[in-house]
Order: structure tokens, then sequence, then C-alpha cells
């Protein structure tokens, strides 16, 4: 058998399959079809965002209310946590990750092997971007709460706003379980999720570099 | 997307349906049908043509995005579920004679790694080292030497089985 032969037979893979597309369709059930794949992507990018959104326009209004100075300053920092929540994560959704898909091989990979490693470090390092600021921001505003009793404030705030000791006591504790969990479903996600990718990707780029003179 | 862009991806899709497919085949492991990734391959093109600046041929950007696509199925990035278009649609013909060679040589194939097996299918397809070159980002030095070991592997693989 010679070289060519290989080529000779590949080639008559062609006889063997009969392709039709009805190209008036095909554009449509690419809007109907595999468009609405993406967007629901998007979508899921986007969840979060509008959580946090709404959290920073509570916090907000607690801080517009709360006469205490360190409440105040900890609803604000709150907020402020919450929006760095929503830059870190519109800067990494996966929807705006570049496709390129028309790119050298070599390079298309590696650009995926970055987006890769991106993730995996976005959910490793969810404790400091995440956790601990908001966490640190909700313990000002917890504490921060003082006697509200010389005060006129909105039933509302008065309900949300933990008074006394065993409620600051409690909502301290809850609030570093709650964390503590999303930190410890992060890891688990780059473990779980990203780490064998990003090994699989790596044999498959040093496997493209082998035989290099 | 302009008429003129239309008409051009149509002939595009129609010229070059049978190469993709014949990729497609190769790299699809179930669950994913080679019907599916031959859709992604079309969709992925339709997508990326306004992006098309014409610094390469049309055929050499068309197996650049099918191999991407390809090798990405491989890594299973994307979980979401493949939609089936209806206005593709791919029936096997009768078998022909080089039907028995042709799964040898398949199944050949199947023991190389994803590259190699990237790079065989682009030499299958009876393209030039510049533009395999073109496609895999590698220099075309980088090719022969690579391209010399798989094809040794290839007929190992195959002459026994002939």
């Amino acid at each position: 058998m010679k070289e060519q032969d290989l080529q000779h037979i590949w080639k008559s893979a062609q006889t063997t399959n009969q392709i039709t597309i009805d190209m008036s369709q095909l554009t449509q059930q690419f809007k109907t079809g595999m468009e609405r794949r993406e967007q629901i992507v998007r979508y899921r990018d986007g969840r979060e965002t509008i959580f946090a959104t709404i959290g920073i326009l509570a916090y907000a209004s607690i801080a517009f209310y709360v006469p205490f100075t360190m409440a105040r300053i900890g609803a604000i920092l709150v907020s402020l946590s919450l929006l760095f929540l929503i830059y870190k994560l519109r800067t990494n959704r996966k929807s705006l990750h570049t496709q390129h898909l028309f790119l050298p091989m070599q390079e298309q990979l590696i650009e995926q092997r970055k987006f890769m490693v991106n993730q995996e470090r976005l959910l490793n390092t969810v404790l400091y971007w995440m956790a601990l600021p908001l966490f640190i921001s909700y313990l000002i505003f917890i504490w921060g709460v003082g006697d509200p009793s010389g005060y006129v404030l909105p039933d509302l705030i008065l309900e949300i706003i933990p008074v006394n000791l065993k409620s600051k006591i409690v909502w301290s504790t809850l609030m570093a379980l709650i964390l503590g969990y999303i930190v410890w479903m992060n890891k688990r996600a780059a473990v779980v999720n990203w780490q064998p990718l990003i090994k699989q990707i790596d044999t498959i780029i040093t496997n493209l570099k082998k035989d290099k003179l | 997307m302009k008429k003129e862009t239309t008409h051009f991806f149509e002939q595009l899709v129609e010229t070059n349906k049978s190469k993709i497919y014949r990729i497609c085949q190769i790299y699809a492991v179930s669950p994913v049908e080679p019907q599916d990734l031959f859709q992604e391959v079309i969709f992925q093109a339709w997508k990326s043509l306004p992006q098309f600046k014409q610094k390469s041929s049309i055929h050499t950007w068309v197996y650049r995005i099918t191999l991407n696509v390809c090798l990405r199925s491989k890594l299973k990035f994307d979980n979401d579920k493949t939609t089936r278009l209806e206005a593709v649609q791919i029936t096997s013909a009768n078998p022909t004679e080089d039907d028995g060679n042709l799964k040898i040589l398949r199944e050949c194939i199947a023991t190389l790694d994803d590259t190699d097996t990237s790079i065989i299918l682009l030499y299958l397809e009876e393209m030039a080292y510049k533009e395999i070159s073109q496609i895999t980002g590698l220099t075309e030095n980088h090719i022969a030497v690579k391209m010399k070991r798989i094809k040794r592997r290839l007929l190992e693989c195959m002459q026994p089985k002939l």
C-alpha cells in the first residue's frame, strides 16, 4: 500500500453519504435553534447579576434610611462589594469568551486554555473577591446597628435590621455559613469542572508541539 | 446578513459539505453524532463569516473552523444539548467496495491522538503542507516531521488488516 492509496480510500467516503441542506430553512433554523441555545448561556451569565443588582438597591436603601453611621458605612460597603461582584462576573462571563474558531488550531487552543485557567482562578479565589469583602461589610453593618428606639424608621427597615445581640450573632453566623458554603461550592466546581479540561487541553497542546525540530 | 453574503455562504457550504462531514465522522464520539458536529461547524462558519478577512483562502478558513469545533467537542466544553436542525438531512447511501478499506482507515486514525488526527485528515484531504501549516499554526517543517511519523504509524496499522 502506498501513501496515495490512503487519500483514495479517504475520498471514497464522499460517495457513502448524501448530504442535503435546505438553505432557505437553514439560516432560519440557526436563528430559532442554535442562537436560542446561546441566549440561554447569556441568560445564565446574567442571573447572578440580577440578584446582585437587587442586593445593591436594597442595601443602598438601607444606607439611606439607617441613622447609625457605622451601619450606614457597612450597608454602603455591602453595595460596593456586590458592585464589584457584578464587575467580576461580567468581565469573566462565558458568553463574552471569544470563540474565534477561525483562528489557527494552535492559537485557538491557547485561547481556550487561557479562558479555562481564568475560570478556574475565578472560582478558586472567590473567597477574596466575593466572600471576604461581603462578609466584612456585612459584619460592619450588623454590628453597627444601634438602638433604634429614639428614631423614626420605616417598618420594613426595622424588621430587617438586627437590633439585639442574639439576632446579631445569629445573622453573623448565618452569613458566615452561607458564604463558606459558596466558597466551598466554587472551589469544588474548579476541581470538578475546569481542572480536568485544563489537563486535557494541555495534553492536546503538548501533542501538537511534539516533533518540533 | 446581506443577500450576497448569504449567497456566498450557501456556495461555501455546498462546496465544502462533504469534506466537513468526513472530518466530523472521525471526531464524533457518542453521544455526539457526526451530524451534530456538522451542524455546529456550519453554524460557527455562518456566525464567523462577517469576520472573514480574506487573509487566508476561504477553504483554509473552513478547515480551521471544522477542526476547532471538532477538537472543542472532544473537550466536552459545551454541555448544552445540540439542537437537531431539520434543514440538514444526511443519509447513508449503498456501501461501495471501498467501504471495507475505509473502515480500516478510520479504525487506524482512531488510534492517533487528536492533533495527529487533525494533521492526517488535512493530508487526506490533499492539502499542501503550506495550507496545513496555515490551519494548524505550526511551521511547514514541523508539519513535515509530524507527517512522516503519522503516515508511518498509519501504514503500519493498516497493512496487516488489508
